[in-house]
C-alpha cells in the first residue's frame, strides 16, 4: 500500500508539525495549496491519505471533500481543525454516520498529535462496495444488452448505469445499481471466481457510456505520465461504442456534442504522444480482443489531417467528425444490404448500397453540422481516378477533406480484412498502381509521414 | 508574396470590401465582380485566376451556374462558396462540378486560411506542379529502400 500522504494545511506552523509526524513514520509527504493542486496530486499519485484542514484554501474544504469522496473514495481523509472551530466540529467527532456521509475517516483537533494521527492512519478504511447481495434472476432479452469486457472496464468507482452478469440466454442478474460505489476488486473477483469475462449493461444506457468514456479519456490525457496504450484502448472503446450508438439510435444533438469531444480528445492524444503511429502498427498485439474498424478509420484520418501541410486544427476536427459520421447513410439502407460489403451484393443491391452517401447527406441536412462534414459524408466514396460514386468526380473536383476519409476508410478496411499491420499494408498498397491511383497523393504522403515521424521520435 | 490572383464574386459590396480588406496584404492581385456573368467574363479573358470565392445566390448568373459553365470549359480553378443555412440542395448540385471549400455565412470563419489554401492549389494547377505530393521518396525512406 502506498505511503503517500497529501497535506492540505495553510498554517505554516501546523504544516511543519504534521509534516514531521508523517515523515518520522516513514511516509512520503506532498503538500497542496488549493483544490486544483489536490486534484492534480490525487490524479497522478496513489494516495494513502489526505490530511485536510477545515480552513484549507479559503474555505474550500467541503468542495475538496466532495471531490475526494466521489473521485477517490478509497483514500483515507482525516479532517483537522483549530480551537476556534471546536463548537462546530467536536460533535462531528463522535458522529460516525455524519463522518461517513462526508467521506471522512476521522477528525483531529490541532495541534497535531502523533499518536492520534498514527492511530487514524492505521485504521482500515473500506470502500463500501454496494454490490447487490440478492442475486435475483431477471428474464430480459439478450438484444437489450451491450457488453463490456472486464479487461476493458474503464470506470471511476461509481457505476454510471446498472451492471449485470449474464447467466444464460435471456437470463441476467443485476450486480450493481446505477450511482452506487463499487470496487474494481469485486469485479475482478467475478472474473476469477466465476470465470466471467464480460459485464452487461442495457443498450439504452450506451449513450451514457459514450459520454463517460469521453470524460474518462479527457482526464487520462491530462495526467502527467500518460499511459498511451491505455489511452488508445479507451479511445477504441469510445469510438466503437459511439458508432454503434449512432447505428442504434440515429443522429442526435447529444451524439454530435460527443463527436466534438472525440475530435478534441483525438487531437490531444496525438499531441501528447508523437509515437501513436508506432503503437497502431502493433495494434493486433495491443488489441487482442479485437478492434473496431471505425476506430482505425477515425485515428488514421486524424493522423493524416495532422500531417497535411495545409491543414489546421479546424480542418482536423472536420475530418475526424466526418470520419465518425461517414457511413451514417447506411442507417437508411435495408438491413440485408447494410451489413454487407459491396462485392457481396448483386447489381440491384449494389445500386441501393451506393445511395448511402446521399442518404447520409439527407440525414445531416436537418442537423447543426458544418458543410465540410456534410461533404465528407457525401463524397467519401469518390475516387481520384473518377471511378467512385455517387457522382464519379475526379481529382481536383473532389472535396479535399473527403479524400482524407476515403483513403483512411479504404486502407483500414484493407488491413482489417487481410490482418495486416499498417506498415505491412503500405507495402502491399503503394507498389500497386491500380490501387494507389484511386487516392489523393497528398493524403498518402501525410499518412506515410505520420509513421516516419513516429519512428524517428 | 507569390504572383497569385483571387477573384471575389458577390452582389453585396460590403462583403466584397471585407474580403478584400482581409486578403490584400497576403494576395498580390484581387479582382472583383458583382454577379456571375461579370465573373465569367473575367475568368474567360484571364487565364491566371488562381481561386474564385463566390456567393451562391446572385442576379444575372448564380454562383452554381457560373461554376457549371467554367467546368464545361474545362477550367479547374478552385471555387470556394459562402454557404448559409438552407443552401444544402443548391450545394449538392454545386459539388457535382467540384467545390474546393465552403465559408459559413455570416461568420466567414477561417476565411483567410481557406482562400490562401485555394490560391496555393490553383497556382499548382496553373503551373501543373504537384511534385510536393510525391510520396515515393518518403515511402522509400520509411522502409530503407533507398
Amino acid at each position: 500500500m502506498s505511503q503517500l500522504v497529501l497535506i492540505c494545511e495553510s498554517n505554516p506552523e501546523s504544516l511543519d508539525s504534521i509534516r514531521k509526524i508523517l515523515k518520522d513514520e516513514g511516509r512520503v509527504v506532498l503538500k497542496a495549496s488549493d483544490k486544483k493542486e489536490v486534484k492534480n496530486f490525487a490524479e497522478d499519485n496513489p494516495l494513502e491519505a489526505v490530511i485536510l484542514d477545515f480552513q484549507f484554501a479559503n474555505n474550500s474544504v467541503f468542495e475538496t471533500l466532495s471531490y475526494l469522496k466521489i473521485e477517490h473514495p478509497s483514500t483515507k481523509i482525516i479532517m483537522s481543525y483549530s480551537a476556534e472551530y471546536e463548537n462546530l466540529l467536536s460533535d462531528l467527532k463522535s458522529d460516525e454516520e455524519g463522518m461517513k456521509s462526508l467521506g471522512v475517516l476521522g477528525i483531529t483537533k490541532k495541534p497535531y498529535n502523533k499518536e492520534e494521527i498514527n492511530s487514524l492512519l492505521g485504521q482500515k478504511f473500506n470502500v463500501e462496495s454496494q454490490a447487490i447481495s440478492s442475486q435475483e434472476e431477471l428474464s430480459i432479452l439478450d438484444k437489450e444488452f451491450s457488453t463490456i469486457k472486464i479487461n476493458n472496464f474503464y470506470f471511476d468507482n461509481i457505476a454510471i448505469f446498472d451492471l449485470y452478469l449474464r447467466i444464460s440466454e435471456a437470463k441476467y442478474i443485476k450486480v450493481f445499481h446505477k450511482g452506487t460505489i463499487f470496487s474494481i476488486d469485486e469485479i475482478n473477483r467475478y472474473k476469477q471466481e466465476k470465470g466471467i469475462d464480460y459485464l452487461y449493461f442495457k443498450t439504452n444506457d450506451r449513450k451514457s457510456y459514450v459520454s463517460h468514456l469521453n470524460d474518462f479519456l479527457e482526464k487520462t490525457l491530462k495526467k502527467n505520465n500518460l499511459n498511451t496504450i491505455k489511452a488508445l484502448k479507451i479511445t477504441e472503446g469510445l469510438i466503437g461504442n459511439y458508432v454503434n450508438e449512432l447505428y442504434f439510435q440515429g443522429i442526435s444533438e447529444e451524439l454530435l456534442d460527443e463527436a466534438d469531444k472525440i475530435c478534441t480528445n483525438t487531437y490531444d492524444l496525438l499531441r501528447r504522444d508523437r509515437k501513436i503511429a508506432t503503437y497502431l502498427d502493433d495494434f493486433q498485439n495491443i488489441f487482442q480482443e479485437g478492434i473496431s474498424r471505425a476506430f482505425l478509420t477515425t485515428v488514421f484520418s486524424s493522423l493524416i489531417a495532422s500531417n497535411l501541410e495545409w491543414a489546421n486544427r479546424m480542418t482536423h476536427d472536420f475530418v475526424v467528425k466526418g470520419a465518425l459520421l461517414h457511413d451514417l447513410g447506411k442507417l437508411d439502407l435495408p438491413e440485408n444490404i447494410r451489413t454487407k460489403n459491396l462485392n457481396e451484393l448483386d447489381p440491384e443491391e449494389q445500386a441501393i448500397f451506393k445511395t448511402h452517401p446521399e442518404k447520409g447527406l439527407e440525414i445531416l441536412s436537418t442537423c447543426n453540422v458544418s458543410q465540410q462534414v456534410k461533404q465528407i459524408v457525401y463524397q467519401h466514396h469518390e475516387l481520384v481516378n473518377g471511378e467512385g460514386y455517387p457522382n464519379g468526380l475526379f481529382g481536383m473536383r473532389i472535396f479535399p477533406l473527403a479524400k482524407v476519409v476515403t483513403f483512411a476508410s479504404d486502407f483500414s478496411k484493407f488491413i482489417y480484412q487481410n490482418k495486416l499491420s499498417p506498415l505491412d499494408g503500405l507495402k502491399h498498397f503503394i507498389p500497386d498502381r491500380t490501387i494507389v491511383c484511386r487516392y489523393d497523393s497528398a493524403c498518402i504522403k501525410a499518412f506515410i509521414k505520420s509513421f516516419a515521424r513516429s519512428k524517428s521520435n | 508574396m507569390k504572383d497569385q490572383t483571387l477573384l471575389v464574386v458577390d452582389d453585396e459590396e460590403s462583403i466584397v470590401e471585407i474580403i478584400v480588406e482581409k486578403l490584400e496584404s497576403k494576395v498580390s492581385n484581387i479582382l472583383t465582380a458583382s454577379n456571375g456573368q461579370e465573373a465569367l467574363s473575367i475568368i474567360i479573358s484571364n487565364s491566371y485566376i488562381d481561386c474564385v470565392i463566390s456567393d451562391i445566390k446572385m442576379p444575372v448568373l448564380t454562383g452554381v451556374e457560373l461554376l457549371k459553365i467554367v467546368r464545361q470549359r474545362e477550367i479547374e480553378v478552385p471555387f470556394i462558396f459562402y454557404s448559409g443555412l438552407g443552401d444544402d440542395e443548391i450545394i449538392k448540385e454545386a459539388v457535382k462540378h467540384g467545390v474546393f471549400d465552403f465559408i459559413s455565412k455570416p461568420s466567414l470563419d477561417n476565411l483567410q486560411t481557406t482562400i490562401l489554401r485555394g490560391l496555393s492549389t490553383g497556382f499548382k494547377i496553373r503551373k501543373n506542379d504537384f511534385s510536393n505530393n510525391d510520396f515515393m521518396n518518403d515511402y522509400q525512406k520509411l522502409f530503407d529502400l533507398e
